[in-house]
């Protein structure tokens, strides 16, 4: 859509016509008069109501600009702007800028007889107060979330790490609704190819409206077919900075409280800031926990099915009789039952999502324990069963990323389905093939996952267990390794 | 974070080497050479074979990495002109397509005894051809990185496995040591020359390597694990069972798992993990040798047609695979890999000795 | 799941028209909910006859649900059937079939098998009972390492006799008693013996894992347990005679003794209590010994491979006619017992 490309003229009164023809069509937009100074010009503010603040306007635009002295009729508008107004001012002559400095929150003066238009900030923010991130709860480390504005949360990580070399770069994204969006990146430690890359595919992106950070990701992705996030998102500002410090790049949108982070590797995703906060042994063993979670949450009903469907023999003898026993009257092969239990666990979590909090908690308990025990009295499925799914569901939740538990829930079922077909070994080639997409995929050129064997040595440390912190290497000598493999 | 170098570690080669080696061999060793050598010193001559193949293979390595970044096939075309050279390209890009059939068929046959019974055979073989290609589209990088994943695996659960076997372990039966004269025939040596093949794929491998100096050392390590595997599996399959019992069975190593219970808290069969990682080494050599036969048929060809490529990769193993019709013939296929493999090995042989020739005749005439 | 039947335990017999029995003891699964469910795993005992061992497993089909052997722990084979048919034969299909583990538990009944597997037991099913009963070896020594159905494949592949553990039936409740020797050239059962000689055996083969050792010191009664024992078997061929040396090395502690004078704290009390049992070991060796050669004349504790071990080239010479030189050879003992401990009370 072109903006017309309209100048002003001299002439207020046909500037106010057209105007009024364009923007002044709504009415929330003001289109104040009064006169300036003694030889009383004639001048107008247009400004949006609600988005500028009202004291301000009067008192430190209108009345300074009626009781005005000093300029004289040469350059009123320059004079203005460096000597009589204290804020930030903006000369436009266009009527386009003119309609995107009105509702971006600006007030704009527009004096009979200049082509240019005056652009005085005095914008209202509309924000709520920083609160503690609800999706993203840990046990120690600040209790502070990203909010809305961008501004805000800039001044959030500046906080954070106030290391000079901290750039942040701000760019526009979108046809329709201009929304600012932010780089921030550490010179010197970030790979500069990465950088730049990172500027050139957030210039290429083609969408009306970035509403949220999840278009951009979606957007910026290599591999959007993958089932795996190949960025991170996050509302708090602690995970933004420590991924700031091993070189990656965060992406702040103005108009939503979760920033990314790219690239991303398989750990990142398992791993959570307050694993640095906690002592080494607790942490070291919680990573392995969730290492272990994910295997389970993927693979354990598969691995159900089939046992019970193909191969009974290769559990114990009590086990199987117990299984045999408790699938005494159950009318369904295994994988339907698995599929009920699981379709029935996936609709109490969407509808505890929507539903208003209270109603949300007291669903989760009845759907949870009265459906699934009603469900193996009235023999529609096995009591192991309904342990299985809950395990499973339990385990998706040890996973601090929540993309990433989406995309483990896909698996999941496709992993069900592979095993109903092919047993074990369907479930052995469903591995393989997720292994072999995991070492295929890239993130922003950086590998996504690495087997303990193929890492660097000082990355070990960091891998599996998470080492005292006096053996991780500190992020100086980190950045080493970085750049000596960059120029290749 | 590691930005993609694709550039493989020397401990990733030395993995790439075993899990392409380590294929059909650890389950049916310990009956072949048994059965041609009648008495358990077979360890011995894997012993012997594996310091052989290491000392042959490493004076190999050696004129090849004075040309680093070509792989055999490239090295082929290169000396013999390219008409010879892609016909030696052709017979060996043959040779491997037959070690991929006898790798699948024989992971199918065990699937069908142990797992499925009811699937039929081309539905297993070709699942599992699928998974292997896409893997080898990824690209040799990924595909070491999937084995530097499962091999660990393997190797934990495999040592594992063996290290409970000594719960029924008899000395006895793997004594007298040396009754017989082990060098009195050539049999059991070329039979169990066939369970070290897939090691040329070094060879190939060259180029992708990081550092050239360490090749020498993954050569070293890629060849030594399998000789280990190879041993363990002999000593104990021969040790729990003596020597007449282990020339009946068909699956040795499978049913020495069988043959003992650990009274431990989850599972009591444990031959599901043998057979779990063994689908794993199957499928690492299979894959490993598809990538190979990628790139053979890339230097051929000279094109970049890969969807072509990697199609006719799943159609003639998946068909081929259907031909034996029973066991035996299968076992019969394996013999007949035994040649294939000498022919190979000794083409890359004669291909570096000819290179070896060439560079000194340069040198002497500078 | 729940349609296949899970076998626990199988009988093998010869009727008397010469056909072949099988009794399955089928486990039946309990569902939890069950209000009538004791915990206890309810069995039922299907049969199934047939001219020859495919037949009658494969004539289940027709009464019962598929029948799944991954679970099958105990095989009972009947006196009869191992006299009069080849076991090798009998025991092919099992191993060649994939279900049915190598790692089964072989026994011989005295008398027909399906006795043993219809007892009722309380507490446990009748399969489960008897494959516990051969876990006992620590607290009796008369009872054989247990022979795993691949081991008696091996042997009966090489050829090699050996023993299997016998269990018999006697009023509702089933003994382990004794074994009986397999003869591996004509794969079939010799005859028993005594539980007595087993213990015998076990610590000349020095596979013993405990066990108690009543004599008699001093006319009154003394019981040694063996806590550990060591056996080293050495042949020796003098002037192109066999002969074996046995060294027994075992330790234990006196767990009763009814002797007035006992003073286990003194040293000179020690040594006659050593002696004692010293004495008490050889005569028991040399007693079951003695049946072997003279009554059976077969070896069926493998002798013969630490003559192989030793002297390949006599092995070599000498194997076909094995048993007949093992029945002559003559067997030295060197007992050396310790007494490491007397509980809580030394002296009376």
């Amino acid at each position: 859509m072109t903006k017309e490309e309209t100048s002003l003229k001299e002439d207020l009164a046909s500037n106010i016509a057209y105007l009024k023809n364009g923007i002044g069509q709504s009415s929330d937009i003001l289109f104040q008069d009064f006169s300036i100074g003694q030889d009383k010009t004639p001048a107008i503010l247009i400004l949006t109501e609600g988005l500028t603040e009202t004291l301000l306007i009067s008192d430190q635009v209108i009345r300074p600009l009626q009781h005005q002295e000093f300029c004289r009729k040469q350059n009123l508008i320059k004079c203005i702007s460096s000597s009589i107004l204290g804020i930030k001012t903006d000369q436009l002559r266009t009527f386009s800028e003119i309609g995107k400095a009105v509702l971006q929150g600006n007030g704009v003066l527009l004096v009979e007889g200049y082509s240019t238009g005056l652009s005085i900030e005095m914008k209202k923010i509309q924000q709520r107060s920083l609160e503690d991130p609800e999706n993203e709860s840990m046990l120690r480390g600040p209790k502070v979330g990203f909010i809305e504005e961008l501004r805000t949360n800039t001044a959030l990580i500046r906080q954070r790490a106030n290391d000079p070399n901290l750039t942040i770069k701000e760019m526009l994204v979108g046809e329709r609704n201009e929304k600012k969006i932010a780089l921030l990146f550490i010179k010197g430690l970030t790979d500069r190819e990465l950088v730049e890359d990172m500027i050139k595919r957030i210039r290429n992106i083609k969408i009306d409206d970035p509403m949220e950070s999840g278009y951009i990701e979606q957007l910026i992705e290599d591999y959007p077919y993958s089932i795996f996030p190949q960025v991170q998102t996050t509302e708090r500002p602690d995970r933004v900075v420590s991924a700031l410090l091993e070189g990656k790049i965060g992406i702040l949108l103005d108009g939503t409280p979760f920033a990314t982070i790219a690239p991303i590797t398989f750990n990142a995703i398992l791993q959570t800031p307050d694993d640095y906060y906690q002592r080494w042994i607790p942490s070291s063993l919680l990573r392995i926990l969730r290492y272990l979670s994910i295997f389970i949450t993927i693979f354990l009903p598969g691995l159900y099915i089939a046992f019970v469907a193909f191969h009974p023999g290769l559990l114990p003898t009590t086990m199987a009789l117990a299984i045999a026993g408790s699938r005494q009257n159950v009318p369904f092969p295994p994988l339907i039952e698995a599929l009920l239990m699981e379709i029935t666990i996936e609709l109490l979590r969407e509808a505890g999502l929507r539903l208003p909090k209270p109603i949300g908690q007291t669903l989760g308990l009845v759907g949870g324990v009265v459906i699934g025990q009603a469900a193996v009295q009235a023999n529609i499925v096995s009591a192991l069963m309904v342990v299985i799914v809950a395990v499973t569901a339990t385990a998706s939740f040890t996973i601090p990323q929540y993309e990433f538990s989406l995309s483990l829930r896909v698996l999941r079922f496709i992993n069900m389905i592979s095993a109903s077909i092919f047993g074990l070994f369907g479930v052995i080639m469903g591995f393989l093939l997720l292994i072999g997409h995991l070492c295929q995929l890239e993130s922003f050129k950086y590998e996504f996952y690495e087997p303990i064997l193929a890492k660097d040595r000082k990355d070990l440390k960091d891998a599996l267990l998470r080492l005292p912190l006096k053996l991780l290497p500190t992020h100086t000598q980190k950045s080493k390794p970085l750049s000596s493999k960059k120029q290749r | 974070m590691i930005k993609t170098t694709k550039k493989l570690t020397m401990i990733q080669t030395a993995i790439f080497i075993t899990c392409t080696t380590i294929g059909n061999g650890t389950l049916v060793l310990p009956r072949t050479i048994t059965t041609q050598l009648h008495s358990p010193d077979g360890w011995i001559i894997v012993l012997i074979l594996g310091i052989a193949f290491i000392i042959v293979s490493l004076l190999m390595l050696h004129v090849a990495c004075k040309t680093p970044t070509k792989t055999i096939f490239e090295l082929n075309q290169m000396i013999f002109g390219k008409i010879f050279g892609r016909f030696l390209n052709i017979l060996l890009v043959i040779y491997f397509l037959t070690l991929v059939i006898y790798q699948v068929r024989g992971l199918a046959e065990i699937i069908q005894f142990f797992l499925l019974s009811n699937t039929p055979i081309f539905v297993t073989t070709g699942v599992f051809l699928l998974v292997a290609i896409y893997h080898v589209r990824g690209g040799m990088y990924s595909i070491s990185k999937v084995f530097s994943f499962l091999f660990p695996i393997t190797f934990f659960v495999y040592f594992f496995l063996m290290g409970s076997s000594l719960k029924i372990f008899e000395s006895s039966n793997l004594q007298p040591i040396l009754e017989k004269n082990i060098f009195s025939s050539w049999t059991p040596y070329i039979d169990g020359f066939v369970y070290f093949s897939g090691f040329e794929v070094i060879f190939i491998l060259i180029p992708f390597m990081q550092k050239i100096e360490s090749a020498k050392k993954a050569l070293i390590i890629g060849l030594t694990l399998p000789t280990l595997f190879y041993i363990t599996s002999l000593i104990c399959v021969i040790g729990a069972m003596g020597v007449s019992e282990t020339i009946t069975l068909t699956w040795p190593t499978i049913s020495l798992i069988q043959s003992f219970e650990i009274q431990g808290v989850f599972f009591q069969r444990f031959d599901m993990f043998l057979l779990t990682i063994w689908i794993f080494q199957f499928f690492s050599t299979a894959t490993s040798v598809l990538s190979t036969i990628n790139i053979g048929i890339k230097t051929i060809i000279r094109s970049s047609r890969k969807n072509y490529i990697l199609l006719t990769l799943f159609l003639v193993p998946f068909i081929s695979c259907l031909i034996p019709n029973s066991i035996i013939a299968f076992f019969k296929f394996g013999h007949v890999l035994n040649y294939g493999f000498l022919f190979s090995f000794i083409s890359m042989a004669f291909t570096y000795t000819v290179q070896f020739f060439l560079s000194r005749k340069r040198r002497v005439s500078l | 799941m729940q349609r296949i039947s899970f076998v626990s335990g199988l009988a093998l017999d010869e009727r008397e028209d010469k056909k072949i029995e099988l009794i399955y003891q089928i486990l039946l699964p309990q569902s939890s909910m069950d209000s009538n469910s004791t915990g206890i795993p309810q069995t039922i005992i299907v049969q199934s006859v047939g001219k020859n061992l495919l037949e009658a497993v494969s004539n289940v089909a027709l009464k019962e649900d598929r029948i799944y052997s991954e679970h099958l722990k105990v095989f009972l084979i009947g006196e009869n059937l191992a006299k009069h048919r080849n076991i090798k034969g009998l025991i092919n299909h099992f191993i060649r079939d994939d279900e049915v583990r190598r790692s089964s538990y072989v026994i011989l009944t005295k008398g027909k098998a399906s006795m043993a597997i219809k007892m009722p037991v309380k507490k446990k099913i009748a399969s489960e009972k008897i494959f516990d009963i051969s876990r006992n070896e620590i607290y009796n020594g008369k009872i054989l390492t247990p022979m795993r159905l691949g081991k008696a494949s091996e042997y009966l592949q090489a050829k090699t006799s050996f023993l299997i553990q016998a269990l018999r039936t006697n009023k509702g409740e089933i003994i382990y008693d004794g074994a009986g020797i397999i003869d591996a050239k004509k794969q079939r059962l010799k005859g028993f013996i005594s539980p007595k000689d087993v213990q015998s055996i076990q610590w000349l083969k020095g596979e013993t894992k405990g066990g108690v050792i009543p004599s008699k010191i001093d006319k009154k009664p003394l019981t040694y347990e063996i806590l550990s024992l060591n056996s080293k078997v050495n042949p020796e061929i003098k002037d192109g005679r066999l002969s074996f040396n046995i060294f027994i090395k075992a330790k234990g502690k006196i767990s009763e003794d009814w002797d007035p004078h006992e003073n286990s704290f003194g040293k000179p009390y020690s040594h006659q209590v050593q002696e004692v049992i010293e004495k008490r070991m050889e005569k028991d060796m040399r007693h079951a010994m003695n049946t072997l050669q003279k009554k059976y004349k077969i070896d069926p504790i493998q002798l013969g491979s630490y003559v192989h071990n030793k002297y390949p080239n006599y092995w070599k010479n000498h194997k076909k006619n094995w048993d007949e030189i093992f029945s002559q050879t003559s067997i030295n003992y060197f007992v050396q017992v310790k007494v490491t401990n007397f509980g809580t009370k030394g002296y009376q």
